[in-house]
């Protein structure tokens, strides 16, 4: 990699009103006044590292020594949308990869929850919310093209919390409408991550808060072990994006619709301030794994939960289940054992694993009962197999007692 | 039954704080409508009835109102203060053409009280069975449990077939069946006076029920103080979009 995009180049006005982090954080700061309702308290100023520092990285990548990719194989992965992960070998085979990925930074007009016609543009990798899973190795290289549709509104880079350097690579992948971009990174730390869009500023979680956010599986070469070092496999994923959404209401109480992706941005930053999400949801909108979308599993199946939350804690709970193995930070530190409820530290993805062992509806909730009731975070596993009596009866059906 | 909330142990309390509001209205009115009963009874919101009535297997006929209750057919009733809630429409919709909904069982015992009292006819809610039979023709076919294993009655009934649109649509959206009543299978979920409370069944009294069953393409129970069912939760399943009401009279006014 030796071009880089050198943001300090683009000249048209509109792409610098959009401009985030690399160019300055004044350029970041001017694109959300000149958004905003003059009644609207200025956004705080934060440094962001400006652009002679991003020059200077640049200027030392190049200076650096190429790196030697001999040894590596390439391969490509296609990434597939939410709930489901892509094909993957659990234990890694051979040397390792240079895998190449592509994702598209898409805005589109998603209907959050059908009942009250609540609909977000959403800022999308690959038109999902969440973007899809990435799955690779501890040792293997993730090379991700980056493209940003010509008809986008908005700036979009990526934030990969697995890799190492340049803000995630955040400083490396600006892509304006109609451009792409190249970066590669190695896979250093196993474990669940998130990734996001960064752009800058206020703009961070404004796209973070239109579901532009996803996870990376770095698996160990050797798989998934217990404390012990005993191999742990799974039969299945089940991915679940956890997506707070701060949607605009007008004077009525009525969600705000808005004509294109941006659109709603000062509305967006004013919802956004009071830290209370509209909505909570899994993967993009209420009822998006329940009902004629939830999950399918069979007695002895075991699954790995993959739990994506790039903004907020969660406190995921399976009613029915337990996380037989739960790993809520890295896949270097042993799974917690039998644990009712885990923890989602706002800004990671963490994964839990469960062999079912009764048949019938599971529900995978944020223990949080409001958010999972009234805020929409829910998802439903349906599960086949034969009734276990030994694990539980009914032994008195509920029947009228004698008074 | 797909979802039902509801805590026994609390609701006779509840129902009846709730309730006593409602019946003294109901009582007023009433009593109102005797004086009134006569020229100056008001027909203004007498309901629309569908063009047939739905005549059950027995004979007996029932006239039906042709749309459920409409936010503009509500707000009359809080205007005369006999609602509690003044209800409104989102946008560019008008209230005479958008369904009534966000409505509990309380709620709508109090708009029956007031039509009945208005209009010196009366209305009631219809029996679930009542129901099913003048939606028959055009609900959907009801699914196959999708367990089968008596241990799994209790997660039998959950549904993983499409479901129709959960969109509050104005009147008219939805299908008509032969009588001519409308939205029998549109996105509103209408309250049934048929009490709900399982092994208590036939047990308690109805102003002692924690739940009445509603009608829609799938039936429902539901806590009689619930006005807007959230999706998702505990409860298995996928609950009603919207509750609101529409009613019925057993003589032809």
């Amino acid at each position: 990699m030796t071009k880089q995009i050198n943001p300090g180049l683009v000249q048209t006005s509109r792409r610098n009103v959009l401009r985030g982090s690399v160019l300055a954080g004044a350029a970041a700061m001017s694109g959300a006044a000149a958004f905003a309702t003059p009644r609207r308290t200025a956004t705080p100023n934060i440094p962001a590292p400006s652009a002679r520092f991003i020059e200077a990285e640049q200027q030392a990548q190049v200076q650096a020594p190429t790196a030697d990719l001999s040894g590596y194989t390439r391969v490509k992965q296609e990434l597939v949308a939410p709930p489901f992960a892509p094909v993957h070998e659990q234990v890694a085979t051979g040397g390792p990869k240079i895998i190449e990925i592509y994702m598209e930074t898409t805005e589109r007009l998603m209907v959050v929850d059908e009942d009250t016609g609540a609909s977000v543009w959403a800022l999308t990798y690959n038109g999902s919310v969440p973007g899809p899973l990435i799955i690779c190795h501890v040792g293997d290289m993730v090379e991700l093209t980056l493209r940003n549709p010509v008809d986008s509104m908005m700036e979009h880079n990526i934030d990969f919390h697995a890799s190492t350097g340049a803000l995630g690579g955040g400083g490396l992948t600006h892509v304006y409408p109609g451009e792409e971009t190249v970066l590669r990174w190695k896979a250093t730390k196993p474990g669940c991550f998130t990734y996001h869009c960064a752009p800058g500023g206020a703009m961070i979680p404004y796209h973070v808060t239109h579901g532009m956010n996803g996870s990376v599986m770095v698996l160990p070469r050797e798989g998934l072990t217990d404390a012990d070092g005993n191999a742990l496999t799974y039969d299945s994923i089940a991915y679940i994006g956890e997506q707070d959404y701060y949607l605009p209401m007008d004077e009525f109480g009525d969600y705000k619709t808005y004509e294109v992706a941006g659109d709603d941005y000062a509305d967006s930053l004013d919802a956004m301030r009071t830290l209370r999400p509209t909505h909570c949801v899994f993967n993009g909108a209420v009822g998006a794994l329940t009902g004629e979308n939830a999950l399918k599993f069979n007695v002895g199946e075991t699954v790995l939960m993959i739990h994506n939350q790039a903004n907020r804690d969660s406190r995921p709970h399976l009613i029915g289940g337990h996380g037989n193995y739960v790993w809520e930070t890295s896949f270097s530190t042993p799974p917690l054992k039998d644990v009712e409820t885990w923890f989602v530290r706002g800004g990671t993805a963490m994964a839990s694993m469960y062999t079912f062992e009764q048949p019938g509806v599971y529900a995978y909730v944020n223990h949080n009962l409001i958010e999972a009731s009234l805020l929409g975070a829910t998802a439903h596993f349906v599960v086949e197999g034969e009734w276990n009596n030994d694990l539980m009866e009914q032994v008195v059906a509920p029947q009228a007692f004698e008074t | 039954m797909t979802f039902v909330a509801s805590n026994p142990a609390k609701t006779p309390h509840a129902f009846m704080k709730a309730m006593v509001p409602a019946l003294a209205v109901a009582a007023i009115f009433i009593g109102g409508a005797l004086f009134l009963r006569g020229p100056d009874l008001d027909m203004t919101f007498a309901p629309l009835l569908a063009e047939h009535p739905v005549v059950f297997t027995d004979g007996t006929a029932l006239y039906v109102q042709k749309y459920e209750v409409t936010v503009a057919e509500w707000n009359a009733c809080y205007q005369a203060r006999a609602c509690t809630q003044q209800l409104r429409v989102a946008g560019n919709r008008t209230p005479e053409e958008m369904p009534a909904t966000g409505l509990s069982y309380v709620d709508v015992g109090e708009y029956l009280a007031w039509i009945t009292a208005t209009t010196g006819h009366d209305y009631r809610l219809p029996s679930l069975m009542e129901w099913e039979y003048m939606a028959a023709e055009v609900l959907p076919e009801t699914p196959d449990p999708i367990f089968t294993d008596p241990e799994l009655t209790w997660a039998s009934a959950y549904l993983m077939e499409p479901q129709t649109k959960r969109t509050l649509r104005p009147q008219g959206a939805f299908d008509a069946t032969s009588a001519g009543i409308v939205d029998l299978n549109g996105s509103v979920w209408e309250w049934t006076d048929d009490c709900y409370a399982g092994a208590s069944e036939g047990l308690v009294t109805r102003n002692r029920c924690p739940a009445f069953f509603v009608g829609g393409e799938h039936i429902a129970a539901m806590s009689f103080l619930e006005r807007d069912p959230a999706r998702g939760g505990c409860a298995v399943g996928v609950p009603p979009a919207h509750l609101g009401m529409r009613l019925v009279t057993d003589t032809k006014p």
